[in-house]
């Protein structure tokens, strides 16, 4: 049986003019980015002007990269009141109080968000045929990117839901994903950049020595989705888009931070989303399970 | 049918719900009454398992309810106090989505939403928006909601706030039918007269402490020690306000124009005595009734009213 929670808000969200605006705009977006690119190439000046199928490698780039930062945009947009919105609609106690659980509730309210996604990407298709059928691109790299996509949206997702469970307003709860979601994005590049930067400068100066100094990559790196998008698409064109600010340290398998990065950003998830289906509960107080592990272990001790 | 021990609810310093203990027998219909402020919509939130108490225990159907969250929540509907709806749901999505979260199917939840829309008399608005329906209207579509998966017990906290006499009548009527399907009711209200007429039985409820408890009859007797009469004279109003007040069973005479409202402590035997002395007086006594003592001011009586 469907998630009655995610029954519901696919019901109400499907019938407001939100969806279809963000729907509208989101192709207006992309073909808008991929017409730009399109022309840039096949109307520039220089000896090489006219189409070439290669010039599609960087509409690929630029629709994949805008993609991730629209989904980025998006999702914390649709979780973040999700909680706190019942609150406010002072509907919570009845959706509490019902017999599905706190964790089925969550995973209904992310669900519904993952289903705009889905819904998104499913509309993107077209745009991303014409670079199957003249990019050389194959149906699996696609299939590739909009898996990685996924695992973003309960990412991004999961903040949503977690900032709306602890934060009584949606306004507060908003604010507070985007921060989050920024620092994980820019953030976590900056201090990267700031470490790599440290790094090198004890290498000059004979602080440390190492054999491959391009082995540094700092763990704070595997929480940023580009990390991983970056892998992916280094794979599939042959393009770092981070070029030689980040390396891809001393894995030998170069996939590996796509890897880690999935699994940290599942792993949040899962962390996240337990937290926030405890501080639905009513019946659990977060603070009481630490006062219990507390008690349990002074008792051990005594 | 609920048993409550001693429950507690504090909120840091402040507490809530003091040492409360309440038995309700099944197919009673309780009325819970109390002062703003005293901790009956915590007690029923508590009992409802959208709050845990600081300590005690709390039984339904002889399940304990704290440990048994789920199996309790397949047996008790709760109507809120305060409640919202969802934008662009129709009538019967609403009901539809609660009877989903109850674990419904579909087919049976179809004719369950009837049955009940028949009888919070809706069905005609199954197809408008919940948000356009009117407040009295809302306030049974909450009720309909509550009893989705027939529940056995209905906590209802101030079901009929904020609707206008006819609403409020109809209320009434869907609350009388439930209790005559067997329904045990347990409902929170500050209006007095209709909870009298309504339930079987009473608890009076203050600083978080139930203060009276009991069936209506049972109260009335316990809170009123003396018995008020009225009667209505043709003249010598005042000549019958001086010898009421002479006489020691008396505690309270009031009279105005030709009528007077005294209370004496005694029975019936007694009333004969004084109206006798009226009469034999050359009293012109035309008519004499007892009043009739309401839940009204056996609740002014009971709580000091303070906050």
């Amino acid at each position: 049986m469907i998630n009655p929670v995610l029954k519901k808000e696919l019901r109400t969200r499907m019938r407001t003019w939100k969806t279809p605006i963000i729907i509208s705009l989101y192709i207006l977006l992309i073909s808008g980015l991929f017409l730009f690119v399109f022309m840039n190439n096949f109307m520039s000046r220089g000896y090489h002007h006219g189409f070439r199928p290669g010039s599609l490698r960087d509409i690929y780039l630029a629709v994949a990269v805008i993609q991730m930062l629209l989904i980025i945009y998006i999702v914390p947009a649709t979780t973040a009141g999700s909680i706190s919105g019942e609150r406010e609609r002072s509907t919570f106690d009845l959706l509490i109080g019902t017999r599905l659980s706190s964790i089925s509730i969550i995973l209904g309210k992310l669900s519904s968000s993952l289903v705009l996604v889905i819904l998104l990407l499913i509309v993107s298709i077209p745009i991303m045929s014409i670079l199957l059928l003249f990019g050389g691109f194959s149906p699996q790299n696609i299939i590739v990117l909009f898996a990685f996509y996924i695992v973003n949206a309960i990412y991004f997702g999961s903040i949503g839901i977690f900032t709306s469970a602890f934060l009584k307003k949606t306004s507060t709860s908003t604010v507070v994903s985007y921060i989050i979601a920024l620092f994980l994005v820019g953030g976590t590049l900056f201090f990267t950049i700031i470490l790599r930067a440290y790094y090198f400068s004890r290498i000059v100066s004979g602080v440390i020595t190492v054999q491959n100094p391009q082995s540094f990559y700092p763990i704070i790196m595997y929480f940023n989705p580009f990390s991983g998008i970056s892998v992916i698409l280094e794979n599939q064109i042959d393009f770092n888009i981070f070029d030689d600010l980040i390396s891809y340290g001393t894995q030998s398998n170069t996939l590996s931070p796509l890897y880690i990065n999935i699994g940290v950003s599942l792993l949040v998830s899962c962390i996240l989303l337990v937290l926030s289906a405890i501080r639905i509960n009513p019946m659990i107080k977060i603070k009481n399970i630490f006062k219990r592990n507390k008690l349990k272990n002074t008792s051990k001790k005594v | 049918m609920l048993t409550l021990n001693n429950i507690t609810k504090k909120y840091g310093k402040i507490t809530a719900v003091d040492n409360l203990s309440l038995k309700i027998q099944e197919g009673q219909i309780f009325g819970f009454v109390g002062p703003n402020g005293a901790g009956k919509t915590t007690t029923l939130k508590i009992i409802a398992t959208l709050l845990k108490q600081t300590s005690g225990n709390i039984y339904i159907n002889d399940i304990e309810v704290s440990t048994n969250v789920k199996e309790v929540r397949s047996i008790i509907g709760y109507m809120p106090d305060f409640f919202g709806v969802y934008d662009n749901l129709k009538v019967d999505e609403y009901l539809e989505f609660y009877s989903d979260l109850a674990g419904i199917q579909y087919r049976e939840a179809k004719s369950v939403i009837s049955d009940l829309l028949d009888l919070v008399e809706l069905n005609s608005k199954k197809n408008e928006y919940v948000d356009s329906l009117s407040r009295g209207m809302k306030q049974r579509l909450c009720l309909a909601r509550s009893l989705v998966h027939n529940p056995k017990l209905l906590i209802l906290d101030e079901p009929a706030s904020g609707m206008d006499p006819r609403a409020r009548v109809q209320m009434k009527r869907i609350l009388r039918e439930l209790g005559k399907m067997g329904k045990t009711i347990l409902i929170s209200s500050h209006i007095l007269p209709e909870l009298s007429e309504l339930c079987t039985n009473i608890g009076i409820i203050e600083k978080g402490r139930m203060v009276e408890s009991g069936t209506v009859d049972e109260i009335m007797k316990k809170s009123i020690s003396s018995n008020n009469v009225r009667i209505k004279v043709l003249d010598s109003t005042q000549n019958a306000v001086k010898l009421l007040q002479e006489d020691s069973t008396i505690t309270y005479v009031y009279g105005e124009d030709n009528k007077i409202e005294f209370s004496y402590q005694g029975d019936d035997k007694d009333m004969v005595k004084i109206i006798k002395r009226l009469v034999n007086n050359d009293i012109p006594v035309v008519s004499f009734s007892p009043m009739e003592n309401n839940l009204e001011e056996i609740f002014m009586k009971v709580t000091k009213g303070e906050e």
